[in-house]
């Protein structure tokens, strides 16, 4: 049973933490179960919500979930876990780290920024486009992104030996569908010739030329396509 | 000698041949192709791209990729044909200084001579690279109803790709040359041309003495393998859409490959009765899924897909014999160009017609390119081998306007020249001291409905009734094809004349300064090739130096010398990389040695402690 305050709320654990797995996650009592230390194999802790989108109902029939976890979400799918918080009880778990937007502004500058530093030039990228998106006078977003776009563009370049290579599909036509790559992907394999060189592939692709450099990378390690 | 070669400029697709210890051949490409398609684009960073590469990203990039410039060379703005390809061409096509139509191709308003020139710059580059010497004579080929103002704009160019194009000949005519090259024949025969958006169709007079007349001509300028292609792509996409309810033709990329993938089944299927298209990812569902297309075409789904397409040019030939007056029995042999003609369906088409087999001794694509060398060749070389006699004949009726606004006919289609015929003419009114000379160019009775090539006035005639002032019309026709216009007062001897020059809609200034611009265009473009030389053995050396790095890092750790080497190998790398952005190609060969010291350095570190 998790720790409760004098006014009967769950308790969180230090850091923002959310819920641990043997608490219930709402001020009902937990069902009895098998065990003292947490739910039995096949008992439900639900939220005391009805199930519809949106709320979570946690199966525990895996082994104990430790916290970090718990709150590890993908990145980009925010949404995966997201509560209703206007109807659930405030003190419900809430594993979503909700940021308010003065704070995401804030952030993101500072990511733009750690990501620069760090060489993560392909995040540090991504943070500034976002932030010349809502202010495209954004003196300093724009110089990141252009200098990330130079470390890129030679970074990718050298891992594909220079743009003069000339990339050939490596892959039988008929297996590239195993491949799992995306139309993106496949449009520019099917734009090799075996004679076209990256930087003609380039001109003649349509897309951005750090999207393609990167989509040409990825090609090579996945061993479809051969450079000479 | 002068080497002279050979194009053949054409609407979708061209070639260049010439003739070498007398056999003419074609020249391939630096792909390897030996057509080169006939599209220009300008990439969003205004790069010119010719031929397959334009091809390649044609859909992908189509407002700014020309395709079939043919069209409308020497063209009005307001003309029929220019409206139309305004209405199917994803281009833009906008009103020229002089009545001419032109191209936008990004920031850049193009004439069409300069897009052609572009082409023909493309195909003389071709021939320069193979011959490794100058090109700057050629022979092109001209559709046969190219009257003289689009022959004109041809030359024009020529002029500005920077060839001095010696002769125009027409397609059929040069299709026949080729097909009669080294044979003593007297024949008549038709050229059936189905090539990438036209369909030509001509009836030839091939002589012993060298003379290649064109006895009838007809076609369709919208009609060709792009119109075949289009019906296979409606047919991947209707029953894509029929499966997964997706439009592919919404997305370029999809679009861009289903055009890539019909073309080559269309072409398979000449040689092997079924084929599979086969286009993994084609393009993502709304729920992310990668969706494929897979189907299946048979040899005989194209043919019903296409028939009324091969009808259409089976009905043209039957109008072309009815205007030659011959019967098809006549027709002693069938030249078949273009790659569509490699259809079996095709063939067999034009045989049923014909009621006999069409010749298979030439090369569908090349013999028009192939007749366009030997013309040149017999031009230049006085062997006897290449000796040969080729007259041009007029594309087009020339005459004058007479009363009622009729055409009267002087110098017939198709005469041989040079040529001159004169013809008397009297007054029409009381009184008439002057006449007006209109010379036309045209096929129809109606003056107003032929082309202005001209006009002049001849005055001082006597004070007489209607009828009894007699002017004598001359016409006559240089062997450069010069038309010059003589009326005479046969009772004075007074004479007034006018030279017709075709224009092609630019003025001498225009075409001076797009050779110059031309010219550049061929210089820079070598000279980005030495850069892009510089840059990839630079590029090279910098992946093998970056790849030494962590290696020579983890050597040389802790010491100081050897931090220093490593930031002075930061230095020339990331110099050179400066210099590639800027495009210093100068700079940049310097700094490849300094490159390669640091490659050696870092390999004997290696090396060394290995």
């Amino acid at each position: 049973m998790p720790d409760r305050d004098d006014e009967g709320r769950t308790a969180r654990p230090p850091g923002g933490g959310t819920t641990s797995n043997s608490g219930t996650a709402s001020n009902s009592e937990a069902p009895p179960g098998p065990g003292k230390d947490g739910p039995g194999k096949d008992e439900l802790i639900d939220l005391g919500l009805p199930p519809r989108p949106g709320r979570i109902t946690m199966d525990f029939s895996g082994p104990p979930l430790e916290l970090p976890e718990a709150i590890s979400l993908p990145p980009d799918e925010p949404d995966s876990l997201q509560l209703d918080l206007d109807e659930v009880d405030s003190d419900a778990i809430d594993l979503v780290d909700r940021t308010r937007p003065s704070e995401i502004e804030i952030d993101l500058r500072e990511e733009m920024r750690e990501c620069f530093t760090l060489d993560d030039f392909t995040g540090a990228l991504g943070a500034a486009l976002l932030l010349i998106g809502k202010d495209p006078d954004d003196q300093e977003a724009a110089k990141i992104a252009d200098a990330c776009r130079q470390r890129l563009d030679a970074m990718y370049t050298g891992r594909l030996g220079g743009t003069h290579q000339v990339p050939s599909v490596q892959v039988p036509e008929t297996e590239l569908r195993w491949l799992g790559l995306d139309h993106r992907a496949a449009f520019l394999l099917s734009r090799m010739d075996g004679v076209m060189d990256i930087e003609a592939l380039l001109d003649v692709c349509g897309m951005p030329r750090l999207e393609a450099l990167q989509t040409l990378v990825e090609l090579t390690e996945l061993g479809a396509i051969r450079l000479t | 000698m002068e080497k002279v070669i050979g194009i053949d400029l054409g609407t979708f697709n061209s070639c260049v041949a010439v003739v070498e210890g007398g056999t003419p051949q074609v020249i391939a490409n630096r792909g390897g192709y030996k057509v080169t398609p006939s599209m220009v684009a300008v990439t969003e960073a205004g790069k010119r791209l010719v031929g397959h590469i334009a091809k390649r990203q044609a859909v992908t990039n189509a407002e700014n990729t020309v395709y079939a410039a043919k069209r409308l060379i020497g063209r009005k703005f307001e003309s029929p044909q220019v409206k139309q390809a305004m209405a199917t061409c994803p281009f833009r096509i906008v009103a020229g200084p002089h009545g001419d139509c032109r191209i936008q191709l990004r920031d850049k308003v193009n004439s069409i001579p300069e897009i052609s020139a572009m082409i023909l710059q493309e195909m003389k580059m071709i021939a320069e690279d193979y011959l490794g010497h100058e090109v700057s004579k050629a022979v092109v080929t001209v559709p046969a109803y190219f009257n003289d103002g689009q022959r004109q704009a041809t030359k024009d160019a020529g002029l500005i790709a920077g060839l001095d194009v010696i002769r125009i000949i027409n397609e059929p005519t040069a299709a026949a040359l080729a097909y009669g090259f080294g044979k003593n024949i007297d024949r008549t025969v038709a050229v059936y041309d189905l090539g990438g958006g036209t369909f030509d169709i001509s009836i030839l007079e091939i002589s012993s003495s060298g003379v290649f007349k064109v006895i009838s001509t007809a076609g369709d300028t919208f009609l060709g393998g792009e119109d075949f292609d289009q019906r296979i792509i409606d047919w991947l996409v209707q029953g894509f859409q029929e499966e997964h309810s997706i439009d592919l033709r919404q997305d370029r990329m999809a679009l861009q490959r289903l055009k890539d993938a019909a073309e080559k089944a269309k072409c398979e299927l000449s040689a092997v009765v079924e084929t599979e298209v086969n286009l993994p990812f084609i393009i993502s569902s709304a729920r992310n899924e990668a969706l494929h297309l897979q189907r299946l075409l048979t040899r005989a789904q194209l043919e019903d897909l296409t028939d009324d397409l091969i009808q259409r040019t089976v009905q043209i030939c039957e109008m072309t014999l009815d205007e030659a007056g011959l019967e098809r029995d006549e027709i002693e042999d069938i030249v078949l160009v273009g790659g569509m003609t490699r259809m079996p369906r095709i063939q067999q088409s034009v045989a049923d017609f014909f009621e006999r087999e069409p010749c298979k001794g030439v090369h569908p694509d090349e013999v028009v390119g192939l007749g366009a060398s030997i013309q040149g060749a017999a031009l230049v070389d006085d062997s006897p081998e290449m000796d040969m006699v080729l007259l041009d004949v007029t594309p087009h009726t020339l005459g004058i306007m007479v009363v009622g606004g009729y055409f009267e006919e002087l110098i017939p289609q198709n005469t041989t020249v040079p040529t001159s015929k004169s013809k008397p003419f009297t007054t029409v009114r009381d009184n008439q001291t002057a006449v007006k000379i209109l010379v036309l160019q045209g096929e129809s009775r109606r003056a107003e409905e032929n082309e202005l090539l001209g006009e002049f006035v001849l005055t001082g005639l006597r004070r007489a009734p209607a009828g009894e002032v007699t002017v004598d019309v001359t016409f006559e026709i240089n062997a450069d094809g010069i038309v010059s216009v003589h009326a005479r007062d046969v009772e004075t001897g007074k004479e007034q004349s006018i030279t017709v020059t075709a224009s092609s809609g630019l003025t001498e200034d225009e075409i001076d300064q797009m050779m110059v611009d031309a010219q550049d265009y061929a210089v820079s473009r070598r000279a980005d090739e030495e850069t892009e030389g510089a840059k990839q053995e630079a590029e090279t050396l910098i992946a093998e130096i970056e790849k030494l790095f962590p290696e020579v890092e983890a050597v040389v750790a802790g010491s100081d010398f050897g931090r220093d080497a490593i930031e002075k190998a930061r230095a020339v790398v990331d110099r050179a990389r400066t210099l590639m952005e800027r495009g210093d190609s100068a700079g940049l060969k310097e700094q490849i040695d300094a490159l390669a010291r640091t490659q050696r350095m870092f390999k004997g570190v290696v090396g060394k402690s290995a």
